[in-house]
């Protein structure tokens, strides 16, 4: 069933066994979890199932410390949550990723690789993966070859990248939610407040409103919080009338420890072979999967060189006549023309096309030549070497309640994101031994243009809008907001679901991850209540 | 540093040519390496690095710019007796391929081990870099091409 907020009566009370708070990729794949089952399940999600800028303007916050893009255009607010813009790259977090690292302050998860595979196996399905192969030796493939290192301190990571229509969780899965017995789902429902017993250790109702100027409230007995990393410090700290701090900020916790992934150029490539292979490192198909290498260093250099985990991708520029000729509009018209006509199709804009196609001859004869000479193997001007690095968690980089309110009178975010120096030189000294390593392979040198001054980051400095760490696991209340079973310390009934738990980044990608936590909260909920 | 090392870019592109090609690339005798392939005559450094150097006037360039940033020994003998600790002593008593394959081993045991010299953030191995000062310190400027 799904009802639309605004329609309910003024302080209308909804009752289900478990509200979910949030429709992103966390709260689907748990609603999900839950269709056919004994539970009623409500789904709270604040925007419709399109979007539209009024819910979205409730996103907006202020940015302090480090640049960032703005808080209303790095996440969504609608059905499907931010899996409405996600990329749809996927890779494990590894069995390092969960020990403690002795040379990465406040590292390590309360549970083992072991822990999460099965529910990895899970969430590949949930996002359409066509297979669970992640060790690179799986894609060797013949016409796109990995790059041959000589010793195994550099490794390709093959990430798996789903499906184009897989992504859209909410458009993927709304039909099935909407009329699952069981499952409510409300939609323009904005949550502005968990309220709690006198003593802050059971949530026992749930305050929410309308831009339209309605209340409702919700009556749950197990409530889980999935509205995205920002969002769900947001509330916690909103929600401060029994804990003058907030919710499960009992130790100062909640909205610590904010993480993102700083990606910025590291080094120019410059292969001894202009013919070198480097397709594997750009996004392409392969068999029935979608596949993007990159670089990393291999965990013993990793913990010998005390570094946090660096991805490095390629971003391979071919030689400019050939370059320009691919991206020139002619050559785009002869490619579209081409595959249509092949297809037996005379398109409408046949005309246009072959106008354009005649008027840059040149460029067309340029990219035919060297698709027919090369085989779409061109020859390689340079490579970009990008770098994305896991941040250290740091306890300085938060979101906290800024003074000005939203239009539903609600504090708004303020973000202070902050890296460490010891990020900085992670990629650096990744980038070195990268080029290293393609020097002893013979493959050819590196330039490194990664700064030695590693308390400045480049002033374009880019992001992958992966927002964590806001509400960290830890068995221990005072290092952590939830335990390892993503339930609030010290309250009954509140559990977290998403990427705001993570306590590190890892060397995995996070929407993967966070689904498959996602699926374990939903099993720990079965087997506890 | 960009500035003092002009036409940075293309002095090292032809270095990584000359390198990378001379040093990786044994599966390929005819690669631009085999412009200096021809069996060496001379006996005197001076000789043999003109016949190992296809692009003499980028490796004098990248040479000035280790020898100026004080990364690289500053005289002749001494640039000499570290290539010989990485690639054998006496690697300039042989010549022709057996030069090359010695310091070829050198460039990937500089790697290997970290013996990397950074110049203007390119990545050489130490005995590159070494190489090309030597090159800087005893070629004859008006030889070069």
């Amino acid at each position: 069933m799904v009802i639309d907020a605004r329609t309910l009566p003024h302080n209308h009370v909804l009752q289900a066994d478990i509200c979910i708070i949030g429709a992103g990729a966390a709260g689907i794949s748990l609603a999900m979890e839950f269709i056919g089952g004994p539970y009623s399940v409500l789904l709270l999600e604040s925007g419709g199932v399109d979007p539209d800028p009024e819910t979205q303007s409730l996103y907006k916050g202020t940015t302090v410390g480090m640049p960032y893009v703005p808080l209303d255009s790095s996440r969504l607010r609608y059905f499907g949550g931010t899996t409405n813009h996600w990329g749809g790259m996927c890779f494990p977090f590894d069995e390092s990723d969960f020990t403690k690292r002795d040379w990465i302050p406040h590292s390590g998860w309360p549970f083992p690789k072991s822990t999460i595979d099965p529910f990895y196996k899970r969430a590949a399905r949930v996002i359409q993966l066509p297979t669970e192969h992640w060790d690179s030796d799986s894609w060797m493939e013949p016409d796109n070859p990995q790059l041959p290192f000589v010793s195994e301190r550099v490794i390709t990571i093959a990430n798996q990248q789903a499906p184009y229509e897989a992504r859209r969780l909410g458009r993927v899965y709304r039909d099935k939610i909407f009329r699952a017995d069981g499952i409510t789902t409300c939609l323009y429902a904005n949550v502005t407040e968990l309220e709690t017993n006198e003593y802050g250790t059971t949530v026992v109702g749930i305050r929410g409103a309308t831009l339209v100027g309605t209340t409702f409230s919700v009556k749950a007995n197990i409530v889980v919080l999935a509205a995205g990393a920002i969002e769900n410090a947001r509330l916690l700290l909103l929600s401060n009338k029994t804990q003058s701090a907030g919710l499960g900020n009992q130790n100062d916790l909640v909205g610590r420890f904010f993480m993102e992934i700083p990606m910025i150029p590291a080094a120019i490539f410059q292969p001894t072979d202009s013919r070198l292979r480097t397709r594997f490192y750009g996004v392409h198909e392969y068999k029935d999967s979608i596949l993007m290498g990159e670089l990393a260093l291999s965990r013993d250099i990793q913990r010998q060189e005390k570094l946090t985990s660096v991805r490095i991708g390629l971003d391979t520029v071919y030689d400019k006549l050939y370059a320009d000729a691919l991206n020139s509009k002619g050559a785009a018209s002869f490619r579209y023309l081409r595959g249509r006509l092949l297809d037996g199709d005379v398109p409408d804009e046949f005309g246009t096309h072959l106008r354009t196609l005649i008027g840059d001859l040149y460029d067309v004869a340029v990219a035919t030549y060297g698709e027919l000479r090369f085989g779409g193997n061109y020859p390689i001007d340079h490579v970009t070497l990008g770098a994305g690095v896991e941040p250290v968690p740091n306890r300085n980089s938060r979101v906290s309640l800024a003074s000005d309110r939203d239009s539903l009178g609600q504090r708004r975010v303020q973000l202070d994101w902050r890296l460490s120096p010891s990020d900085k030189h992670s990629i650096r000294r990744t980038a070195q031994i990268v080029g290293m390593e393609l020097g002893r392979a013979g493959l050819g040198r590196v330039k490194i243009t990664v700064q030695r001054d590693f308390a400045i980051w480049p002033a374009d400095i880019g992001v992958a809008f992966h927002h964590m760490g806001t509400t960290r696991m830890s068995e221990h209340p005072k290092e952590g907001v939830v335990d390892g079973n993503c339930k609030v310390h010290g309250v009954s009934n509140l559990f977290i679901a998403g990427s705001s738990v993570f306590p590190t980044t890892g060397s995995g990608t996070p929407t993967f991850m966070l689904i498959a936590l996602a699926l374990r909260l939903a099993d720990h909920i079965k087997a506890n209540t | 540093m960009m500035g003092m090392l002009r036409n940075s870019r293309r002095d090292f592109l032809r270095l990584i040519g000359l390198w990378g090609w001379a040093f990786v690339a044994a599966a390929r005798p005819r690669s631009a390496w085999s412009v200096v392939t021809r069996r060496s005559k001379g006996d005197n450094l001076q000789s043999k690095l003109k016949k190992l150097l296809a692009h003499q006037r980028s490796a004098v360039v990248v040479g000035r710019e280790c020898l100026r940033t004080g990364r690289v020994e500053a005289e002749p003998q001494a640039l000499v007796d570290s290539i010989g600790v990485c690639c054998g002593r006496g690697v300039f008593d042989s010549e022709g391929e057996d030069l090359r394959e010695h310091l070829r081993r050198g460039v990937r045991k500089d790697f290997e081990e970290g013996n990397i010299v950074e110049v203007d953030g390119w990545l050489l191995s130490a005995t590159e870099a070494r190489l090309s000062a030597l090159a800087a310190l005893v070629l004859d400027r008006r030889s070069l091409v």
